[in-house]
């Protein structure tokens, strides 16, 4: 498909013609980005150095409700409150667009999830390719890159101080594309050099990876280790991994309301805390840390690539960023390794 | 229509809910705007209550118990008094009006105290319009 | 004597005691400026430990971590737990000894005295790039940063934590070996606070529905408090469901007040919730607030008087009757 050439001052006139749809982008707060539907794209600022924002929510909110019923005098009456506008999501990085296509083959899979897909479907993802990844990325090991195209519709990236080229991968992107009318232009020769230069430059700076070499079966020998037990000890149970991570996707079901009315709703949930595994009994199978850290990554490279095809990692180093004490997936999983090759 | 304030109060069973009664006989008018909640001690107030009022849609909280040095369970009511003191300078600092949480000690015998407390609290809550945070439950509306 | 060196010899001292089960100290982390927890057993893996301005974790927060594995009675039986502690953080232990949460005696505290922590965010925004390990030392007021094979001087000031710039308890206030240098206490008169006390009623709820509408429940300011332990605690409970699980402003509001007001008396000011924060939330201000007014109130400071008894189990009769009718 086409590449074409945005010149930076246009950014705001491009953003400006998506019309007619949700525009979700980053913006800064008290110095942290996050990711959030904007009426005034004046206000998008792509921080590409804090890489801990949230993207998921743009398919799979944190809090959606999955119906809402009420009852009185005038009988009783279900109301279906699922709102599904159309969403461009603009400015997020490779990696989490990569997570969206990992998503997809869950939701997909032996049941689809009605809300999830709906939502997939109404989505259009705009990326943005890293020049600068940070000291936790790792996505070529797990088969991405900083340039990579998997799951984007668009994707800009940076090829000098006033231009972005911007590549045309999907049906939905040229739609934007033609949208946008004369702000973009063609690319040239020069143009598109530059772009696979940049790719190559930022690729050569990632400095960490992890040796995933036949980890789907590395893993669950390594089932009764020991090793499970001190990568274990320093975890807090908190959560920030989970939720922060772009292809975990546990929730629960909770209701709220009473006889009058009330709604169902999904709620992200996550495997690393003691509640998610208690039993009516009061026993729980994952009651050491050890073993909810097994768990995760367990489900991570060794059930979800048997079952689905994927390595459910990205690479995007948000768990090792954010963890509070220092619980490293790359240290993980090369612990894990030498304890079987002892 | 001027705003008419949701006020809940949680009682003590001792002394202001007797206060309260005392005064209901005793005829005395106050505003209608209290929805009372007996207690058997003010110390049975977990802070967590008077937020949880304030998130449902109550626009003010009263907590009202024994004068201290006459709780009917010795020393319920100034432990009571410790937390909620400190608690009601802290939802200020949160935002939330100190107006809007009140405390009193009524004793049985006081009934007109009870309805002056009545009539003080809900004009500060009525003077500060209605709560705005509070759960947003748009689902509860029925569409017809 | 260096202060790494010193712990590591105290710590292969106390490893070697019949007595002592295991040791809870900071190791070397992952990449970087990261530092991480360990729990050692045998004196032969004391040359693991390090104490630095980049060991800003509470580990007195194991002492109380639901299924804390290695610690509890059963794998541990009458043995003691030796810990290493800084300032802030041994201010905890004397809570929950007053609480019976954990008695100190099951402990052997080894108590460093800390010129301050570094604020991990800002020393990763000045050298983005740290991969192979980095080490930084203190040197007069500066900080010495060895990062990728450089060294750099930076005024303490300029990296310190904002808790670390007003902290009154640079010496451990329970210990039973002590390592480090006597430290200067600053002053602390809760400006922050008087700060923010100033803003109007509307600001204030403005600023804190903003805040919390960025909690995304994680509960890790929950989880990394060493003094937040109850196996029932109110977020998890079902029957009643004070506080439900969909994460909006208000529900979220509910969330924090409560918890900041369980650690009103409590809360020993680590800054441990604030640190782990995903989402920046300023959750200090509010622990800062409770503080100032409990000391302004009832004359009373967390943890500092191994004798006090918890704020809310007692009373005096004469406590403020500040707003009641």
């Amino acid at each position: 498909m086409d590449t074409l050439r945005l010149t930076k001052d246009k950014l705001n006139d491009f953003l400006k013609s998506i019309s007619d749809v949700q525009l979700m982008a980053p913006i800064v707060k008290n110095g942290r980005t996050s990711f959030e539907i904007i009426e005034n794209p004046d206000a998008v600022e792509l921080n590409l150095d804090d890489y801990t924002a949230t993207i998921k929510k743009a398919a799979f909110p944190q809090n959606e409700t999955l119906f809402a019923y009420c009852s009185g005098k005038n009988g009783s009456e279900i109301k279906d409150v699922q709102e599904m506008p159309k969403t461009v999501v603009f400015g997020i990085r490779p990696c989490d667009a990569k997570a969206f296509v990992i998503l997809d083959s869950l939701f997909k899979g032996d049941y689809e999830d009605p809300y999830y897909l709906k939502r997939r479907e109404a989505t259009v993802l705009i990326g943005h390719s890293c020049s600068e990844p940070t000291n936790r990325c790792f996505c070529p090991s797990v088969g991405g890159s900083p340039a990579g195209q998997e799951g984007l519709d668009l994707l800009f990236t940076d090829i000098s101080d006033s231009a972005y080229a911007v590549e045309v991968l999907t049906d939905q992107g040229k739609a934007i594309i033609d949208s946008a009318g004369d702000v973009l232009t063609k690319a040239d020769e020069a143009d598109k050099v530059k772009c696979d230069e940049a790719a190559k430059a930022a690729l050569n700076k990632i400095r960490r990876s992890v040796n995933l070499e036949n980890i789907h079966e590395l893993l669950p020998s390594a089932f009764n280790s020991d090793v499970w037990k001190e990568i274990g000890n320093k975890c807090i149970g908190c959560g920030i991994c989970t939720y922060n991570c772009p292809t975990c996707h546990c929730f629960d079901i909770q209701d709220e309301g009473c006889s009058a009315a009330g709604r169902r709703l999904r709620v992200w949930d996550g495997c690393m805390y003691p509640e998610f595994t208690v039993h009516a009994s009061g026993e729980n199978p994952r009651k050491d840390r050890g073993d909810r850290i097994r768990n995760r990554m367990l489900h991570k490279f060794s059930f979800y690539p048997q079952n689905l095809g994927y390595v459910a990692c990205v690479g995007c180093g948000r768990c090792i960023e954010l963890c509070p004490v220092n619980e490293d997936l790359i240290e993980i999983l090369n612990k894990v390794r030498e304890a079987v090759n002892e | 229509m001027s705003f008419e304030p949701k006020i809940v109060a949680f009682l003590c069973n001792w002394c202001t809910y007797a206060g309260a009664d005392l005064a209901g006989t005793s005829r005395y008018e106050y505003p209608p705007n209290v929805r009372t909640v007996r207690v058997m001690c003010s110390s049975r107030i977990n802070p967590m209550f008077i937020v949880n009022a304030l998130l449902e849609g109550a626009d003010g909280v009263l907590v009202s118990g024994c004068h201290p040095g006459e709780c009917h369970y010795v020393s319920g009511n100034y432990l009571a008094r410790r937390r909620l003191v400190l608690f009601r300078r802290f939802l200020e600092h949160l935002g939330i009006h100190p107006d809007r949480f009140r405390m009193s000690w009524v004793s049985a015998s006081e009934g007109a105290k009870w309805a002056e407390v009545v009539k003080e609290v809900t004009e500060g809550v009525r003077a500060l319009g209605p709560n705005e945070i509070k759960r947003e439950q748009e689902w509860m509306q029925q569409s017809s | 004597m260096d202060a790494t060196k010193q712990l590591r010899e105290a710590a292969e001292e106390i490893l070697a005691r019949e007595d002592v089960a295991c040791l809870i100290g900071y190791e070397q982390g992952s990449y970087g400026f990261r530092v991480q927890p360990c729990i050692l057993t045998d004196p032969g893996q004391t040359d693991r430990l390090i104490i630095s301005p980049l060991c800003v974790n509470n580990l007195t927060n194991y002492l109380t971590l639901e299924q804390i594995g290695p610690l509890t009675k059963e794998a541990i039986g009458e043995q003691k737990i030796a810990i290493v502690v800084k300032g802030c953080d041994s201010r905890a232990i004397t809570v929950l000894n007053a609480e019976n949460g954990f008695s100190r005696d099951r402990l052997v505290i080894i108590g460093v005295s800390s010129p301050g922590v570094v604020d991990i965010s800002k020393i990763e925004a000045r050298f983005p790039n740290a991969v192979s390990p980095a080490e930084v030392t203190v040197k007069e007021n500066n900080f010495v940063i060895s990062c990728e094979g450089e060294t750099s001087s930076i005024p303490q000031n300029e990296l310190l934590a904002s808790k670390c710039q007003r902290c009154k308890n640079a010496m451990p206030t329970v210990y039973d070996v002590l390592i480090g240098e006597e430290q200067p206490a600053k002053e602390d008169v809760f400006e922050d606070v008087a700060a923010a006390e100033a803003q109007n009623i509307e600001e204030k709820a403005a600023k804190w529905q903003e805040e919390f509408s960025r909690c995304i429940r994680c509960y890790a300011c929950r989880n990394a408090c060493p003094l937040c332990y109850c196996s029932d605690c109110m977020l998890d409970r079902l029957r009643p469901q004070f506080i439900r699980r969909s994460v909006t402003a208000v529900d979220n509001s509910l969330f924090h007040i409560t918890r900041a007001f369980h650690l009103a008396g409590r809360c020993i000011e680590c800054g441990e919730c604030e640190r782990v924060c995903p989402q920046s939330i300023p959750l200090m201000d509010l622990n800062r607030k409770l503080a100032k007014d409990v000391k302004e109130l009832f004359d009373y400071e967390a943890g500092i008087d191994p004798e006090a008894k918890p704020l809310f189990g007692t009373f005096k009769t004469e406590d403020s009757d500040e707003g009641i009718l």
